[in-house]
C-alpha cells in the first residue's frame, strides 16, 4: 500500500493541527486564522480525491491500525476507507473547504474571527475522524466531538440569549439520543467482545448476535442518529440552531453534524439488517428507520411551508431531506441513502451559503417578508440559489436528464416503492416521500418567490442590498455547479461505492442474498421491478414538482398577501396555527423538561440527605485513616526516600572524585579496563578482571598522587 | 546515487562553508548559518520523501538503483537513509543554535565552525551507511576529528583547549585500540565486508561458508575474536561515553564552546550507537552460541546509567550536569543493545530513543546556549528567576526536563518505554536491568527539576528580560515541536522504526 | 588455547611468518600504549600514539600477506594506507591543539592541563 493511503488518517489529523495552531497563534495566524484550516482542508480534499482514484483503480482499501505500544500489548486505533467512506471524505473536505473560504467574507470584522476558524477546523476534523474510523469507540469519541463543536459554534455569538439557548438546546437534545448510542456501544461490546467494526460485522454475519439484542442495539444506535440527524421527535434543536453564524448552519446541515447520524446508520447497517425479519414487524429495526425517516420527511416539510425566516425554511427542509435518507436506509437501499446524503450536502450548502449571502447583502435581514426582488441586486446569489433549489426539488426531465437531486431523490422514492415491506406499509412509506416531494417543491418555490422575485416589500432593505464579495460568491458558484451536475455521476458513484465495499456492505449483501435475492431469475425480476418503479416514480415526481412549483408561483406571484388571506380561512387558519406552532412539539418538550426538572429537585433532596450523608461518613472515616497513613508516610516512607537520596548524593560525591582532571588517569582507566576486560573474558574469570581493574585503579591513583606530590614539592 | 542525497548535501554544505570561510567574518557567518539551516531543512524534506520512496520500492529495488561500487560499501536500506536524514536534521539544528555563537562570540574563523559541523554530520551519515569495516572506521574518525577541532574552537580560552586536548588524546588512544581490534578481526576472517563478517563469525551461519571464497570461518569463542571484538567495544564505548570510557565526557562538555558541546552530545553519540547497531548487534552477534560482548556490556550498561545519574546530582554547572545526563542516556540505550534476544523490539527501541534523545538534548542545550550567549556562564545560579526573565526558556526547559526524565506525554517517555519493553520481553527477561533503569530515571528527575526549581522559585540577582536569539529560539521551538508533537503524536514513526529495523535485521 | 606463550616462543624459531609479524605488532602496540600512559609531554604521547597505529598497520599488512583472505583483494593494504592517512590527519590536529595550548599556557605537559575536573 502506498504511503498516502497508509496514512489516510492524516486527512483528519491535519485540521486538528490547524485548529491547534490557530488557537495558539490567534490573530497572528496566517490570514488571521483562516489560511491554515483552508490549507488543511484543501490538502484533505486533494488527498481524498486521490484515495478515490486509488480505490477506483482497484488498489487495496486504505486501512491501518495506529499503534501505541510494543508488540501485542498496546492501544490501537484503526481506520478504514472504503468506497463510500472515500466519497464521504471527499464531500466533507470539499464542502467544508468552500464553507471556510466563504466564512472569510461572512465573519469579516467579527471580534473572535480567528477562533471561529479554529472551531470550524476542529468541527470538520471530528467529522472526518468519524468517517475514517472503523472502531466504535473512536467513532463515538468523534461523534461527541462533533456534538461539542456544534455546541460551541451554534453558540458562537453567545452574548445573544437566543444563541445561548439554542446551543444548549441542540446539545441537550442530541445528548438524549446519545444516551441510546452509549447503551448500544456498551451492549455491543458486551455481546461481541470488541468494538472493532470489522470483527463485529463478521460476528453479525455469522449469526453471532441474537435478534432481540441486535434489535435493541440497532435501536440504540438509531436513537443517536435520530438526535444527530434531527429526526422526529428530536428534530426540535435544528431550527433553533439557526441562531449560529450561517456558515456554521451550512456546515451542520450539509457536511458534518446531521450527516453523521445518517452515516452512522449506513456504517452500522449490518446490525440493523440482522434484525430484518418481516414476520415480526415491531422487531425489525430497518422498519423503524424507514418509518421515522418517511414520517419526518413529510412532517418537516409541512412546517417548512409556513416559515418566514429564510434560514428556518432551509432548516425544516434539511430535516425533511434527512428523513428521505433514513427512509432509503430503512428500505435497505444503502446506496440511495448515501447518494442523497452526498448530493444534498452540495445543494444544501449552496442554499445556506446563498441565504447567508442574502443576509449579508441585506445587512442582517432574515425575514423573507421584508425581502423581494433581490434578483436584481444579487444576480449571482439568485442564480446559484435557484439552481440549488431546483436540485433540492429534484427537478429534471424524466428519463432524460436532471439536476443532482432528481437522481438521488428518485432513487430514494423508488427504493421506498419496491421495499419488501407488506403492501400497505410500503405504500404508506412511499406516500410519505411523494407528498413530501410535492411540499418541498412548493415551499422552496415560495422561498425563492418571496426572496428574489416579486416586488420589493421593504424599500429600505432593497435600497441597501448589494452583491457580496468574491470570496463568498465563488464558493456559491462552485457548489451550484456541483448541485447542477452531481447527479450525472450517480451510476459511476454507485459502481464505485458498491464495488469497493468495506466490511459494511459485504455483510449487508450476505444478508440480502439470504433474503431471497440469490437466484438469477429473482434478481432479474427484482431489477425489472426496480426499473419500472423508477420510471413510475420519475413520472409521478415530475408531476408533483410541477404541481408544487405551479402552486407556489400562483400563490406567491404578487407577494405573500394572497397566501395570508388564504390562511385566514376557517379550517386553514387552524392548520396554520398548528404549523406555526410546530405541532406544539416544542411545547411538549418544554413540559417534559419541566417535569424532569421537578423530578430532579426531588432527587436533589435525596442526594443531599441520604447520599451526601453517606459520603460525609466515608469522608470522616477516610480522614481518620489518612492521619495514620500520613504519619506512616512521614516517618517511614519519607525517611526511606531521603535515605536513598542521601545515598545517591553521597555515592555521587564519591564517584565525582574519580574525575580528577588528569588526562593520564583517564587514559589509564580506559586502556586498563580494555586490557583487563580482554584478559578476563579470554580466561573466563570475573576475578581476573577485578584484580586487573584494581591494579589499574590503584596505579592511576598512585600516579596521580605522585604527580600532585611532585608539584607541591 | 539518488539515495545518497543527504550525504551529498552535507558534503556540499561542508565544502561550501569552507569556501565561505575565506571571506566571511562576524555577522556574515550568522547569515551563512541560516542558509545552512535552510539547505538542511530542504534536504531533510527531500530525504524524507526519498525515504518514503525507498520504503515503497523495497530493499531489492533500492539496491538495484545504486551503482554497485557504492552499494558494496554504502548501504541504501531505509534505516540508513533515515539515519542520514537524521544526521542532516542534527546538522540543521546545530547551524541554528550556533548562529549567535558564530556571529558574536567566535571572532576568528566563524565559518570553519559551520564547516566542521557539516563534516562531522557527514561522518555520522556515513557511519549509518557503512557496510564495510574500513568505511565504518573512517566515517567514525571523520566525526571524531571534526569533534576535536570543534571543542577547541575558542583558541584563547584555556578551558576550550584543555577540552580539545583531552578529547583528542583519549579519542586517539581509544581509536587506536579499536583499530587494533579491527585488524585482528580482518586478519582472522580475511574480509572487511560486514555482511561477510556476520556470516564468518559464529557457528550460526555455517550454511553460508560455501559462498564465501577465501573467508575463513571462525568461532566467536576464539580468543583472538574476543580480543578483537572487545577492542572494538572499547572504541565504540568511548564514542558513546560508556563507563568506564566516559571520563573525557564531562571535561570536554564543560570546556568546549556550548554550541559545540550541544552538537557533540548528540552527533558523535548517535554515530556511536548506529555503529554499535551495525557492528555489535548485526555483525558480531551469532544467532547461536554466546555473544562475546554481551556480558561485559550488560554490566557496563548498569554502571553507566547509575554513575551518570548519581554524579549528575552533584553538579552545579549545567553543561557538566548535562554531560553526566548524556552518559546516563547512553546507559538507557545500552539496555536495548544488550536486550539482543528481542532484537525486533530492541532495534526500534534504539531508533526511537535516538530520535527522542536528539530532539530533547538539542532542546535542553539550546536553552543553555540561549542563556550563555547573554550571561556568558552556565552555572545553576545563572538560572535563578529565569521564569520571569524569559518564560519561553523556562517553560521550554520544563518540557525538555520532562522528556529527559521520561515523563509522558513526551518523546523521551516513549523512548524509555520502548527500551524497558525490550528488556522485559519474555525472550530476554532482564528484569533487574529494567529495575535499575527505572530507579535511575527516578533519580534523574531530581536533578533535571532542580534546575527548574532555580528557574521558578529562586529569586535572581538580575531581573531584566532576556531577548532570546533568533537561532537558539528557533532551535528550541523546533525541538519542542518534535518532543511534544512529532514523536508522541505520530505512531507511524514507531511503526516505521519497527519495519525499518526489521528490514535491517534481514540485512 | 592456541595462544599460549610456549607455542608462540616455539614458533618463533621457524622461518619468518605470520606469527613473527603478529608478535612484533603486539609488542609495538604495547610499547606504544605504555608510552601513551607514561609520557607527560603531550608531544611524546602523540609519538607513542603513532607507534600504536603503526602496530596496527603491521598487523594489517601481515594479515594481508599471510592471512586467510584472497591476495587479490587489497583490503588489508587499503586499510593500512587509510590508517596512515588518518594518522597524519590526527597528528596534524593534535599538533595544532598542542601548539595553541603552548601559546596560551607555555606548557606542553598534559598533566598540568587540569582546570576541568569533578
Amino acid at each position: 500500500m502506498d504511503l498516502l493511503s497508509q496514512h489516510a488518517y492524516l486527512i483528519a489529523v491535519l485540521p486538528v493541527l490547524a485548529f491547534g495552531a490557530v488557537l495558539l497563534l490567534g490573530q497572528k495566524a496566517p490570514g488571521r486564522g483562516a489560511y491554515l484550516p483552508i490549507a488543511a482542508l484543501a490538502i484533505g480534499t486533494v488527498w481524498s480525491i486521490y484515495l478515490c482514484a486509488r480505490i477506483h483503480s482497484g488498489a487495496a482499501l486504505p486501512q491501518g491500525r495506529l499503534l501505541w505500544g510494543v508488540g501485542s500489548t498496546g492501544f490501537y486505533i484503526s481506520f478504514l476507507v472504503d468506497g463510500g467512506g472515500a466519497a464521504m471524505l471527499t464531500m466533507v473536505c470539499s464542502v467544508a473547504l468552500l464553507i471556510v473560504i466563504y466564512s472569510q467574507g461572512y465573519m469579516r470584522g467579527d471580534a473572535h474571527y480567528s477562533r471561529f476558524f479554529a472551531y470550524l477546523s476542529l468541527f470538520s476534523a471530528s467529522m472526518l475522524g468519524f468517517v475514517l474510523s472503523s472502531n466504535l469507540l473512536l467513532m463515538f469519541i468523534c461523534w461527541e466531538l462533533v456534538g461539542l463543536m456544534s455546541y460551541l459554534l451554534i453558540g458562537f455569538w453567545f452574548h445573544k440569549p437566543e444563541a445561548a439557548r439554542a446551543c444548549k438546546k441542540a446539545f441537550m437534545t442530541t445528548r438524549l439520543g446519545d444516551l441510546g448510542i452509549t447503551l448500544a456501544v456498551v451492549a455491543l461490546y458486551h455481546e461481541a467482545g470488541t468494538l472493532d467494526l470489522r470483527v463485529i460485522f463478521e460476528k453479525v454475519a455469522a449469526g453471532g448476535l441474537d435478534t432481540p439484542m441486535a434489535f435493541w442495539i440497532a435501536m440504540g444506535l438509531f436513537a443517536g442518529a435520530v438526535g444527530k440527524s434531527a429526526q422526529f421527535p428530536l428534530h426540535v434543536w435544528l431550527p433553533d440552531a439557526m441562531e449560529g453564524p450561517t456558515p456554521v448552519s451550512a456546515l451542520i446541515h450539509a457536511a458534518t453534524m446531521v450527516a453523521a447520524g445518517v452515516f452512522l446508520v449506513w456504517r452500522t447497517f449490518p446490525v440493523f439488517a440482522a434484525t430484518a425479519d418481516y414476520a415480526l414487524m415491531p422487531y425489525c429495526a430497518p422498519f423503524w428507520v424507514a418509518l421515522i425517516g418517511g414520517f419526518t420527511a413529510l412532517f418537516a416539510s409541512t412546517m417548512a411551508v409556513v416559515q418566514d425566516d429564510i434560514k428556518r425554511v432551509l432548516a425544516y427542509s434539511t430535516i425533511s431531506q434527512l428523513g428521505y435518507m433514513m427512509l432509503a436506509l430503512g428500505c435497505s437501499a444503502l446506496f440511495a441513502g448515501l447518494f442523497h446524503l452526498l448530493t444534498h450536502a452540495f445543494f444544501k450548502a449552496c442554499l445556506f451559503l446563498g441565504a447567508g449571502s442574502v443576509i449579508i447583502g441585506t445587512h442582517h435581514v432574515q425575514d423573507m417578508r421584508k425581502m423581494g426582488g433581490l434578483r436584481v441586486k444579487m444576480p449571482v446569489t439568485f442564480w446559484t440559489f435557484v439552481i440549488a433549489t431546483a436540485a433540492l426539488c429534484g427537478l429534471g426531465i424524466p428519463g432524460v436528464v436532471g439536476l443532482s437531486g432528481f437522481y438521488s431523490k428518485d432513487a430514494v422514492l423508488a427504493a421506498a416503492k419496491v421495499a419488501e415491506y407488506p403492501g400497505e406499509v410500503a405504500v404508506v412509506l412511499y406516500g410519505f416521500g411523494q407528498v413530501g416531494a410535492l411540499l418541498t417543491a412548493f415551499y422552496m418555490t415560495r422561498c425563492v418567490m418571496l426572496t428574489f422575485m416579486t416586488s420589493p416589500r421593504d424599500a429600505h432593505v432593497f435600497e441597501h442590498a448589494s452583491e457580496t464579495p468574491r470570496c463568498m460568491t465563488v464558493p456559491l458558484v462552485v457548489l451550484a455547479a456541483v448541485a447542477l451536475s452531481g447527479g450525472w455521476a450517480g451510476h459511476a458513484l454507485q459502481g464505485f461505492v458498491e464495488d469497493h465495499p468495506g466490511y459494511r456492505i459485504e455483510s449487508a449483501e450476505s444478508w440480502l442474498a439470504e433474503h431471497g435475492q440469490a437466484t438469477a431469475a429473482l434478481e432479474e425480476a427484482q431489477a425489472r421491478a426496480e426499473h419500472q418503479a423508477h420510471r413510475f416514480v420519475e413520472l409521478v415526481s415530475f408531476g408533483c414538482i410541477l404541481a408544487g412549483v405551479g402552486l407556489g408561483v400562483a400563490l406567491y406571484r404578487g407577494g405573500p398577501e394572497r397566501a395570508d388571506a388564504l390562511a385566514r380561512k376557517p379550517v386553514l387558519a387552524l392548520l396554520h396555527l398548528v404549523l406555526v406552532n410546530k405541532y406544539y412539539l416544542d411545547h411538549a418538550w418544554a413540559a417534559f423538561v419541566r417535569v424532569v426538572v421537578r423530578f430532579e429537585i426531588a432527587l436533589a433532596f435525596v442526594d443531599y440527605w441520604v447520599v451526601d450523608g453517606i459520603v460525609r461518613g466515608v469522608g470522616w472515616s477516610t480522614l481518620r485513616v489518612m492521619r495514620w497513613s500520613w504519619a506512616f508516610d512521614k516517618w517511614v516512607v519519607d525517611k526511606v526516600v531521603e535515605a536513598f537520596a542521601w545515598a545517591a548524593g553521597g555515592l555521587g560525591e564519591v564517584l565525582r572524585q574519580t574525575q580528577t582532571g588528569s588526562v593520564h588517569v583517564y587514559m589509564t582507566v580506559t586502556a586498563g579496563v580494555a586490557v583487563a576486560g580482554v584478559l578476563a573474558t579470554i580466561l573466563g574469570s570475573v576475578w581476573v578482571f577485578a584484580g586487573l581493574f584494581g591494579v589499574c585503579v590503584l596505579g592511576a591513583a598512585g600516579w596521580h598522587a605522585a604527580l600532585v606530590g611532585r608539584r607541591t614539592v | 546515487m539518488l539515495f545518497l542525497f543527504p550525504e551529498l548535501i552535507l558534503c556540499g554544505l561542508g565544502l561550501g562553508a569552507t569556501v565561505a570561510a575565506l571571506f566571511c567574518r562576524g555577522r556574515g557567518a550568522g547569515r551563512w548559518a541560516l542558509y545552512g539551516f535552510f539547505v538542511c531543512l530542504a534536504g531533510v524534506v527531500t530525504g524524507l520523501c526519498l525515504l518514503a520512496y525507498a520504503i515503497d520500492l523495497g530493499p531489492e529495488a533500492t539496491g538495484q538503483l545504486t551503482p554497485e561500487f557504492i552499494a558494496r560499501t554504502f548501504a541504501v536500506d531505509p534505516l540508513s537513509l533515515f539515519f542520514s536524514t537524521l544526521a542532516l536534521a542534527v546538522c540543521g539544528l546545530a547551524m541554528l543554535f550556533s548562529m549567535e555563537f558564530v556571529e558574536e562570540v567566535l571572532e576568528e574563523h566563524p565559518a570553519e565552525f559551520l564547516a566542521l559541523i557539516a563534516f562531522a554530520s557527514l561522518g555520522i551519515a556515513c557511519v549509518a551507511r557503512s557496510r564495510d569495516l574500513i568505511t565504518l572506521f573512517f566515517s567514525l574518525e571523520l566525526v571524531s576529528i571534526s569533534g576535536y577541532l570543534l571543542s577547541g574552537m575558542l583558541r584563547r580560552e584555556p578551558r576550550s583547549l584543555e577540552a580539545a586536548l583531552k578529547y583528542f588524546l583519549i579519542g586517539a588512544v581509544s581509536s587506536a585500540i579499536m583499530l587494533f581490534g579491527m585488524s585482528l578481526i580482518y586478519g582472522l576472517t580475511g574480509a572487511t565486508d560486514l555482511r561477510v563478517l556476520r556470516d564468518a563469525v559464529g557457528e550460526g551461519h555455517l550454511h553460508a561458508v560455501g559462498q564465501l571464497a577465501g573467508v575463513r570461518m571462525v568461532s566467536s569463542q576464539d580468543p583472538m575474536v574476543i580480543t578483537g571484538i572487545l577492542c572494538i567495544v572499547v572504541g565504540l564505548g568511548f564514542k558513546i561515553a560508556m563507563v568506564p570510557f566516559h571520563m573525557w565526557c564531562p571535561d570536554v562538555y564543560e570546556g568546549a564552546p556550548t554550541p559545540a558541546t550541544a552538537f557533540l552530545s548528540v552527533g558523535p553519540k548517535a554515530a556511536g550507537f548506529v555503529a554499535i547497531v551495525r557492528l555489535l548487534m548485526l555483525t558480531f552477534a551469532p544467532s547461536s552460541g554466546p555473544v562475546p560482548w554481551a556480558q561485559p556490556v550488560l554490566w557496563l550498561c548498569a554502571l553507566t546509567m547509575t554513575l551518570g545519574n548519581v554524579v549528575a546530582c552533584r553538579q552545579t554547572n549545567l553543561k557538566r550536569m548535562l554531560a553526566y545526563s548524556s552518559i546516563a542516556h547512553s546507559g538507557y540505550i545500552l539496555i536495548a543493545v544488550v536486550s539482543l534476544g528481542s532484537a525486533d523490539l530492541a532495534l526500534p527501541a534504539i531508533v526511537m530513543y535516538l530520535i527522542a534523545y536528539v530532539l530533547m538534548n538539542v532542546g535542553a542545550f539550546s536553552v543553555v546556549i540561549a542563556l550563555s550567549n547573554i550571561e556568558g556562564r552556565e552555572d545553576i545560579h545563572a538560572y535563578n528567576g529565569l521564569s520571569k526573565r524569559s518564560p519561553y526558556l523556562a517553560y521550554a526547559w520544563v518540557i525538555f526536563a520532562m522528556s529527559l526524565a521520561g515523563v509522558p506525554p513526551t518523546a523521551g517517555f516513549l523512548g524509555k518505554l520502548y527500551v524497558f519493553m525490550a528488556a522485559l520481553d519474555d525472550r530476554v527477561r532482564l528484569y533487574w536491568l529494567a529495575v535499575v533503569g527505572v530507579a535511575n530515571a527516578v533519580i534523574s528527575v531530581w536533578y533535571y527539576f532542580r534546575v527548574a526549581r532555580h528557574m521558578f522559585f529562586v529569586e535572581g540577582v538580575r531581573t531584566e528580560p532576556i531577548r532570546v536569539g533568533r537561532g537558539a529560539g528557533w532551535a528550541i521551538g523546533l525541538s519542542l515541536a518534535g518532543t511534544l508533537v512529532l514523536v508522541p503524536l505520530f505512531p507511524w514513526l514507531i511503526s516505521f522504526a519497527t519495519s525499518a529495523a526489521q528490514v535491517l535485521g534481514a540485512w | 588455547m592456541g595462544f599460549m606463550l610456549g607455542d608462540i616462543l616455539e614458533s618463533l624459531g621457524q622461518p619468518v611468518g605470520l606469527r613473527h609479524c603478529l608478535v612484533f605488532a603486539a609488542l609495538l602496540f604495547a610499547v606504544g600504549l605504555y608510552g601513551v600512559l607514561t609520557r607527560r609531554n603531550a608531544i611524546g604521547i602523540l609519538m607513542a600514539l603513532e607507534l600504536m597505529l603503526n602496530a596496527v598497520n603491521a598487523n594489517l599488512v601481515a594479515f594481508w600477506r599471510y592471512g586467510p583472505g584472497p591476495r587479490e583483494a587489497l583490503n588489508g593494504q587499503v586499510f593500512a594506507v587509510f590508517v596512515i592517512t588518518m594518522a597524519a590527519a590526527e597528528a596534524a590536529v593534535g599538533l595544532a591543539i598542542i601548539l595553541a595550548l603552548f601559546r596560551l599556557r607555555r606548557t606542553v605537559n598534559a598533566d598540568e592541563v587540569n582546570l576541568l575536573k569533578g
